[in-house]
């Protein structure tokens, strides 16, 4: 089976790091990097992943704009896109999912875990309309 | 002699005699009863008229008696002995009476002088302290922050202040004796859609004071004032008009909304140097290094470092909880549901808590029990009252967790066998930080807050928190919910509470 690949948009450099250690030490995923929403974007697009690890406060195009711009190109429309930001009130995770993210994570996140959480994303598959309310 | 009538003692008091040298009557009486029998003086004074006496004996002439009549009144007596061998008293009733009419006339002009005096010394004085107090509340309302608007009946303006035709931009001559429809107009007009600027009924009398809600304005200031009405009555207790009183609410908006967003911040920017501390603890935690046998200090350090840094991250959302429900920004969300399954999910969530410290957990409820509030809430505040239960218990001991209807409600209660807490510290308890030894909370891994969180969510579903506990011999928390208050919660102000660390798919 082929490594799913994941792309961790985050200005931060630490969280990116944790990222791509935790996923690959894994063994199931190979991980791409993007600095800032703007360089997301253009990642995403030129070769879009399995799944996008998104952060919501950057300087410039922010988590949430990146959300509604993916969604609005055709390729990324079912694209899991997971938030993992350190906006935890209830009004961002709001804004979030009506951004179109596929779940929100908050900070600090567990990485130990975090593999576990993409695959059973993955599996759940695209089907972005047949998603299962877990309320 | 003059003999003045004292009602108070209805006795006639001697003012004043005149006796002549060699006068026979040396033994003239200080007071004079009333109902004297056979004294002439009394006699005088109840009949209101004069009356003379005879005495037989020549060493005593008689006495006339004469009363002082002003009007329907007498004021007193006159009593004249005549000289020793003159005509006898009797004789001289008809030449004494009309100087006596005059003198009571007199004494009765006299008398009205005074009155009228002091009368009119009373009403200066009056008229001073109205002066006095009228000064006073002119500075009170005029050096108010608070603005006031006062109209009648009619609803035409009498008297506002600085402060309220401030608000407008105005100063009070542009408002007195506007119509209540105008003011409203004036209000509006620096109103934003949805600032209450049309909502205030400026027009209508109020019979009891009330409290009508915010009032925001735009120009010519941004100002945000909380507004009430207040009835005002006549000495008859007759309603006579309404005073408005607009309180500046601006300053305490302001820093209210400064301190959600500082807390917000600061939750942001300690959330992300913690993430990494947090991720990078964890990573090398799993790095198989650490389960080196002969470095076991290693992976000791390393999960203290972990723990204590799960630590500061639950602080830290429990502060922005207790921040958040205090502030009132919480919507519960209200659904019904069984007692029994919201204490077994409790339960179960503790039991390996419990199982690791050797404490026994008991629930029960009675069955097909309901409840209506917000499941999630309930749950966190019964987990929390659990979670302290087996953290002050010892091994071999139990907790039970209870559910039972009670006339006013659902009541829940955590028993503990732990060592208690003194009753000067039953209220204190639920304070931000408060323990009894705070020593404990550190041991236990708890932050200070739990009880704080709980007290809140029970109290915004209109329950109530307290405990019961005697040193030595255990406590039991409980929690009663109102069985009453179905689904009329208060509509969401703000945001809403989701459990914040999971993930919320469907989250709406």
């Amino acid at each position: 089976m082929s490594k799913a690949r994941v792309l961790v948009i985050d200005d931060e450099d630490d969280v990116r790091m944790i990222v791509r250690f935790a996923l690959e030490s894994d063994g199931r995923f190979t991980v791409d990097e993007a600095r800032d929403g703007m360089e997301g974007l253009r990642a995403a697009r030129e070769r879009p992943p399995d799944v996008v690890l998104l952060d919501g406060m950057m300087p410039g195009l922010d988590g949430y704009a990146v959300c509604r711009r993916m969604r609005a190109i055709p390729a990324l429309a079912k694209l899991p896109i997971l938030f993992l930001t350190a906006k935890t009130q209830g009004y961002e995770r709001r804004e979030g999912m009506a951004a179109g993210a596929t779940d929100y994570l908050t900070k600090p996140f567990d990485p130990i875990g975090l593999a576990d959480r993409l695959i059973a994303i993955l599996e759940r598959g695209p089907r972005l309309e047949a998603r299962p309310s877990l309320d | 002699m003059l003999f003045r009538f004292d009602p108070a003692r209805s006795q006639l008091v001697r003012e004043a005699s005149v006796r002549r040298p060699g006068s026979q009557w040396a033994d003239v009486a200080e007071e004079v009863e009333l109902d004297s029998e056979g004294c002439p003086l009394a006699a005088a004074h109840r009949r209101q008229q004069a009356v003379a006496s005879v005495f037989s004996s020549p060493r005593r002439p008689g006495l006339a008696a004469l009363p002082l009549r002003l009007g329907p009144e007498s004021l007193g007596v006159v009593g004249l002995i005549p000289r020793p061998g003159s005509a006898s008293s009797e004789l001289l009733l008809p030449e004494l009476e009309p100087l006596i009419a005059c003198l009571a006339a007199t004494l009765a002009a006299a008398a009205a002088e005074r009155e009228v005096q002091r009368l009119s010394e009373r009403a200066s004085r009056f008229q001073r302290e109205l002066a006095v107090g009228r000064a006073l509340v002119d500075s009170l309302v005029e050096g108010s922050d608070d603005g006031f608007l006062l109209l009648d009946l009619r609803g035409r303006v009498l008297r506002t202040n600085g402060a309220f035709a401030g608000f407008l931009g105005l100063t009070p001559p542009d408002l007195v004796g506007l119509s209540a429809a105008r003011v409203g107009e004036l209000v509006s007009e620096r109103s934003p859609a949805g600032g209450g600027g049309d909502v205030i009924p400026w027009g209508r009398p109020f019979e009891d004071a009330r409290t009508l809600g915010r009032l925001v304005l735009d120009s010519p200031n941004e100002r945000i004032l909380a507004v009430r009405a207040t009835p005002l009555r006549d000495q008859d207790h007759q309603l006579s008009g309404t005073l408005f009183i607009a309180r500046d609410e601006t300053r305490h908006e302001s820093s209210n909304r400064m301190k959600t967003e500082f807390v917000a911040t600061v939750s942001h920017e300690l959330r992300t140097p913690l993430t990494s501390l947090h991720g990078a603890l964890r990573i090398l935690e799993s790095l198989p290094g650490n389960r080196d046998e002969s470095r076991p200090e290693q992976g000791h350090f390393l999960g203290m470092a972990v723990r204590n840094t799960e630590r500061l991250i639950r602080l830290l959302d429990d502060i922005l909880d207790v921040e958040r429900i205090e502030e009132g920004r919480v919507a519960l969300n209200p659904q019904r549901f069984g007692a029994e399954e919201v204490l077994r999910d409790s339960v179960e969530e503790m039991r390996g808590f419990a199982a690791e410290r050797g404490v026994q957990l008991r629930w029960y409820a009675p069955p097909g029990a309901e409840l209506v509030g917000d499941r999630d809430r309930i749950q966190q505040v019964l987990v929390n009252l659990i979670s302290n239960a087996v953290k002050f218990s010892d091994e071999g001991e139990s907790v039970s967790a209870r559910a039972r209807l009670v006339m006013q409600g659902l009541r829940f209660s955590v028993q503990d066998q732990g060592p208690g807490i003194p009753s000067d510290e039953h209220e204190r308890i639920f304070e931000r930080f408060r323990q009894v030894d705070s020593s404990t909370t550190r041991s236990a891994g708890g932050t200070g807050l739990g009880l704080a969180i709980s007290k809140a969510i029970i109290e915004e579903h209109g329950g109530r928190i307290w405990l019961r506990s005697v040193p030595g011999q255990g406590s039991t928390f409980y929690f009663q919910i109102p069985l009453s208050r179905g689904t009329s919660s208060p509509a969401p102000l703000g945001e809403d509470m989701t459990d914040e660390q999971s993930a919320g798919a469907g989250d709406r």
